[in-house]
């Protein structure tokens, strides 16, 4: 070995071997030490065994679907379906039947999901593929029509569930339905709002944390949510009829601000590609 | 060790080599995207992206279709399936070599 090429590894131990000697060579980032061979083409540090990297890249274009936010608006939609649901179901005659009041709900979700859907794709179209670039998800076989039938089936399933559960609440605190106070007792605090903040605040963890698209700003939505949530679990003591409905509001209104601010970040930070030539 | 290098002499070259591996384990994740997509994600400029498909293109691995938005060219790109057959062999051998 050349006297200048033993200066130049010392740091990577005696057994390391510079690729010109062989196709080994030690791995520096592993922490028992391992031969894995080196690539042909590559530079001397490039290893071949590129298993994690080749799993980081085949995962790349699941986080490039919210490069420009379009998923956490999605959510955000989504969930003021459910709020708008909740609002408008008190607008109803309290002798309405469960059908009607499913019919409400099931009306509001596929709206949501229909005006979410559409913003989604006018986004992708005016903004992030002329900027981005364009790339659709492969189906696994599955006919668009299905996955069509699906998405209505799972609303009409939560649309009947919610009436019920409604009709349930309306009757055990038929006089609680609108009387917010402060409820700072924790044996008076609505379990299930509670409930509510756990998931809200855990689906949104996991979201930026696979998701996030590196925005450190998110964490401190994430802050938001919490102590916001908090608040309303003061607020929504444990009879309230409607208790869904401030948290849920709060949250979709959170996760479409998540978004919005992701696709000004998005906005910012690209332009717009020169069109190839024909 | 033997058994290692013969893995590693197994590993397809057309697909082995880095800036190509990029470009086929992204467009194994998608149905089908356009030039500009694969010129973001790789960070390679034009005519090396350019080359690199026109390799796979003629092993048959990548479809390349030129189609208009508007009027507005666009270069529409997915694997075919003979390339999803190749990449699914690349990666196993791969996890034998690892």
């Amino acid at each position: 070995m050349p006297s200048s090429s033993k200066t130049k590894f010392s740091h990577l131990g005696p057994n390391f071997a510079p690729p010109h000697l062989g196709v080994f060579a030690l791995n520096p980032a592993s922490a028992s030490p391992k031969l894995t061979p080196l690539t042909y083409s590559s530079l001397w540090r490039k290893l071949v065994c590129m298993k994690s990297e080749l799993e980081e890249l085949i995962a790349r274009p699941k986080r490039y679907d919210n490069i420009d936010g379009t998923g956490e608006m999605l959510v955000g939609v989504t969930l003021l379906g459910f709020a708008l649901a909740g609002w408008l179901e008190a607008l109803l005659p309290e002798n309405s039947s469960t059908w009607t009041r499913v019919a409400v709900i099931y009306a509001s979700l596929a709206l949501a999901v229909g005006l979410a859907y559409w913003v989604r794709r006018a986004i992708k179209r005016h903004f992030t593929w002329p900027r981005t670039g364009y790339a659709a998800w492969p189906r696994h076989g599955k006919p668009w029509w299905i996955t069509s039938i699906l998405v209505r089936l799972i609303a009409l399933i939560i649309a009947i569930g919610l009436a019920l559960l409604i009709r349930h609440a309306s009757r055990q605190h038929p006089n609680t339905m609108g009387n917010l106070n402060w409820n700072l007792r924790p044996e008076t605090w609505n379990p299930r709002v509670v409930l509510l903040i756990i998931i809200s605040v855990t689906a949104y963890a996991i979201w930026i944390s696979r998701k996030g698209g590196g925005h450190w700003w998110k964490w401190l939505v994430l802050l938001l949510m919490v102590l916001g949530v908090i608040t309303l679990a003061f607020l929504v003591p444990a009879d309230f009829g409607h208790w869904e409905r401030p948290p849920v509001l709060f949250v979709a209104l959170l996760w479409l601000g998540s978004g919005a601010g992701t696709l000004y970040s998005y906005v910012r930070h690209t332009k717009p590609a020169a069109p190839e030539i024909a | 060790m033997n058994e290692q290098l013969q893995a590693i002499s197994a590993l397809d070259r057309i697909i082995h080599e880095p800036g190509r591996l990029m470009i086929v384990a992204l467009l194994s994740a998608v149905k089908d995207c356009d030039f500009l997509y694969l010129l973001h994600e790789t960070g390679m400029q034009k005519g090396n992206l350019s080359s690199h498909l026109a390799r796979l293109e003629a092993v048959g691995y990548v479809e390349i279709e030129k189609t208009f938005r508007g009027k507005i060219p666009r270069t529409l790109l997915r694997l075919t399936p003979d390339g999803r057959t190749a990449f699914a062999r690349y990666r196993k051998s791969l996890k034998a070599v690892c």
